[in-house]
């Protein structure tokens, strides 16, 4: 991945020599670095928009090459998606809505759709220890969006079931396949029942995750198969739109976050090639100014527990309502969630000390990645911002009247107290050997990832709807956290 | 699919006499023609003397003991388990066919000369379910002719599209953390050679080293070999103050390299009482 911000005049600099005889890779980077000066939104879109002309140079690239015999995977990924419910590139959406209708039960398809004849079909039982285990080789190897990155997601067994397993899961919907005759698990794609909130729709939708093909077998063409099965197996529930995200630009972001860094362990990010120091940064100094406290600041914090349950929903779907797209949590999507789970996630809530009631509540999951060909470290231990909600100030904020002034309101309300209640997620995500916090900027994150010193990504995480046109939602207005 | 792919080019190579090959070629495709054909080698091993039989029995049984062991070791990294689930001859089949094609001796497969054509999808007829057809027409595009098994076997080889691929749909990738914007001109040296004059000013009056001597940057970044060359070599100042009143030591000590700082340690000339601007002696970064 390249960074954005390099400077192509420095010498030393090896990721930019080595991208120095790809001219596209050069130019995006100057794009970049024009981009700094812009607005966060600006620079959002324009960045998306840089992605699809890179998608659309990719497709010129492919059609010389079709005389050659040999058709470009580009377009042929082009053309299935054109075949999908989502909506086109060139497309401004003005008012929410179904693409296509909702099929009756009795025009969905009854059988699975055929697959190659070498491959066979095959739930993965999530319960099951050694197919859990073949799922997570299946993903540990697999699952990666370019080759030589330097680091690689390292699911454990746990965070599989955690994200699988939530109230309502079904088995149908955890999908596999298999080569027919070794019957090596060799694909995977998930789905898991979800309300999402769109606007003003609420909606029972299927997050889609986990869409895995065998990086040798990406010749097979499983995936489109794959999305049509399970599109075929969530409309025998009844469900006809689906959530996703993806790193890449598909047809249409409805909304695009990047995300932001907060080191814990600065040594180890250096030494890992997670991050940089810059020219006249010594080590001393970014450890300084990385120095957490040894404890937690705000009164009243303490872990999660199932009596929270009901108070932490109702906090949740209230806090949630500011945002454009959020799930609806159920208090089971709570317990599921949100309450502690060693190794996988983390919750705490604010119980106050007088009212004994719970006041807010944050939460984050754990997700390592390997450390490939490092002579030093194995892996990297990050910690990602989960759900979270603070009091707002509701009261003082129903009497203004004019929208933005209300929104400039609610931010200066909160930010102090979300500030606190972070940096404490912070003590406590190091206190728990985590290297790296991670946040996307969406929801409120944005009133403290400078106060908090998050340095920005190199990363973006695009959020799609199927089958459900949506008006374009910007970062801050995205409720919805996807594992 | 591999055994038609292996048949085609067991009959092309067949055909093809006048190659004149090097023998240990061609005593490596006897050895996986063999066996995938045969399996592992079982006859007795023929008299010495008799030289091209005795050296193929070898070829044939050293290779089949050396697919067996790689077949059946555990010990292999994660990612070589893909092969560890074929049978000998399949592993000798993609072998030969391997050796074909890496050889570059004209061997091409053509799939239509195989007889089945039911066994591509493109070949079946409308079903009259449009979702099914609109898959089949778009799946039909496909005219990869290698076995799943195959492909498992074979060493892995990147996509060029994969950005756009719906395999890596739902897969974010890792972020990390952007390069640090670059401040042109911030190195004095560099400055004075290339930058504007305003770089060369500004270095010159805010002083961006902040005051650290090289030892201070040597002991921060970890390099005990550069620290000795330094101190021993070079006889640097080695309780040098920078702009925080650090000592080297002090950078050892905060940037975590304990064997730097036991090292600084055990000068004798190394003032180890030293407080910076902050009040801590290095000791006290020491976690």
């Amino acid at each position: 991945m390249s960074g954005p911000g390099k400077n192509n005049n420095n010498k030393n600099n090896k990721e930019v020599s080595r991208s120095a005889g790809n001219k596209p890779a050069l130019t995006a980077q100057r794009f970049e670095q024009e981009l700094a000066n812009a607005p966060a939104d600006v620079q959002d879109k324009l960045r998306a928009l840089l992605q699809q002309l890179a998608l659309g140079a990719g497709g010129a690239a492919g059609a010389a090459a079709v005389g050659s015999g040999k058709e470009p995977k580009s377009m042929d990924e082009h053309k299935f998606w054109k075949t999908q419910p989502v909506v086109k590139h060139d497309e401004v959406v003005e008012v929410d809505g179904p693409i296509e209708d909702d099929v009756p039960l009795d025009q969905v398809r009854a059988t699975p759709y055929p697959l190659p004849k070498e491959f066979e079909w095959s739930l993965v039982d999530v319960e099951n220890d050694k197919e859990i285990k073949e799922l997570y080789e299946l993903l540990t190897l697999n699952y990666v969006e370019d080759d030589d990155a330097m680091f690689r997601f390292d699911y454990s067994a746990e965070f599989l079931k955690w994200a699988l397993l939530p109230p309502g899961w079904k088995k149908a919907w955890h999908i596999g396949v298999r080569v027919a005759s070794n019957k090596k698990l060799v694909a995977f794609i998930s789905g898991i029942p979800q309300d999402v909130r769109v606007h003003t729709t609420v909606k029972r939708m299927v997050e889609i995750n986990f869409l895995c093909v065998h990086k040798k077998l990406r010749s097979k063409r499983l995936a489109p198969v794959l999305i049509k099965e399970v599109t075929r197996r969530t409309h025998l529930e009844g469900i006809f739109q689906a959530v996703y995200t993806a790193g890449v630009v598909l047809p249409k972001p409805m909304a695009t976050c990047r995300y932001f860094h907060r080191s814990l362990n600065p040594k180890k990010l250096v030494e890992t090639g997670f991050s940089h120091l810059g020219r006249n940064m010594t080590m001393a100094r970014l450890i300084k100014l990385n120095k957490l406290d040894d404890h937690t600041s705000t009164p009243g914090l303490r872990a999660m527990e199932e009596k929270d349950v009901a108070a932490v929903a109702a906090l949740m779907n209230k806090y949630s309502a500011h945002f454009n797209v959020a799930p609806h949590f159920q208090e089971a999507d709570v317990r599921h969630w949100l309450i502690s789970r060693p190794g996988v996630v983390w919750g705490y809530v604010v119980e106050d000390p007088e009212s004994k009631e719970i006041t807010d509540f944050f939460s984050f999951y754990s997700l390592p990645s390997t450390v490939i060909n490092n002579p030093k470290h194995s892996t990297l231990n990050a910690a990602y911002s989960f759900y979270y909600a603070v009091q707002t100030p509701d009261e003082a904020l129903s009497k203004i009247e004019e929208g933005a002034e209300r929104e400039k309101a609610r931010a200066e309300g909160i930010k102090g107290r979300l500030t606190a209640l972070m940096q404490d997620s912070l003590i406590l995500a190091r206190q728990n050997d985590f290297d790296v916090f991670n946040a996307l900027n969406l929801m409120d994150n944005a009133l403290f990832t400078e106060d908090l010193r998050f340095g920005p990504g190199d990363g973006y995480l695009h959020f799609y709807l199927y089958n459900w046109r949506c008006r374009e939602i910007s970062s801050e207005k995205v409720g919805l956290v996807m594992l | 699919m591999l055994k038609d792919r292996f048949n085609s080019a067991v009959a092309y190579m067949s055909s093809r006499k006048d190659l004149k090959l090097p023998n240990p070629t061609k005593l490596a495709l006897y050895a996986d023609y063999k066996l995938a054909t045969e399996g592992l080698c079982t006859q007795p091993r023929p008299s010495l003397l008799e030289f091209e039989k005795s050296a193929k029995w070898k070829a044939w049984k050293e290779t089949g003991d050396t697919y067996s062991q790689e077949l059946s070791s555990t010990t292999t990294t994660s990612e070589e388990t893909d092969t560890a689930e074929f049978n000998i001859s399949t592993k000798a089949m993609i072998a030969y066919i391997q050796k074909v094609e890496e050889g570059q001796w004209g061997w091409v497969f053509d799939p239509s000369t195989i007889a089945d054509p039911s066994s591509t999808l493109a070949a079946v007829l409308p079903t009259g379910d449009s979702d099914l057809d609109e898959l089949q027409a778009y799946l039909g595009v496909d005219k990869e002719e290698i076995s799943a098994e195959e492909l498992l076997a074979r060493p892995y080889v990147p996509h060029e599209n994969t950005q756009f691929d719906p395999s890596t749909m739902t897969a974010a990738g890792i972020s990390t953390m952007a390069m640090p914007a670059e401040e042109e001109g911030e190195d004095a040296l560099e400055a004075a050679k290339s930058g504007s004059v305003e770089a060369l000013q500004k270095t010159l009056s805010a002083n961006p080293e902040l005051g650290m001597t090289m030892l201070h940057w040597a002991c921060d970044r970890g390099s005990l070999k550069k620290v000795k060359l330094l101190v021993e070599t070079y006889n640097v100042d080695v309780n040098a103050l920078d702009d925080e009143g650090s000592t080297p030591l002090h950078y050892a000590c905060l940037s975590g390299w304990p064997e730097l700082a036991t090292y600084l340690q055990s000068l004798p000339a190394v003032d180890q009482s030293i407080k910076d601007h902050s009040g801590m002696t290095a000791a006290e970064y020491l976690d």
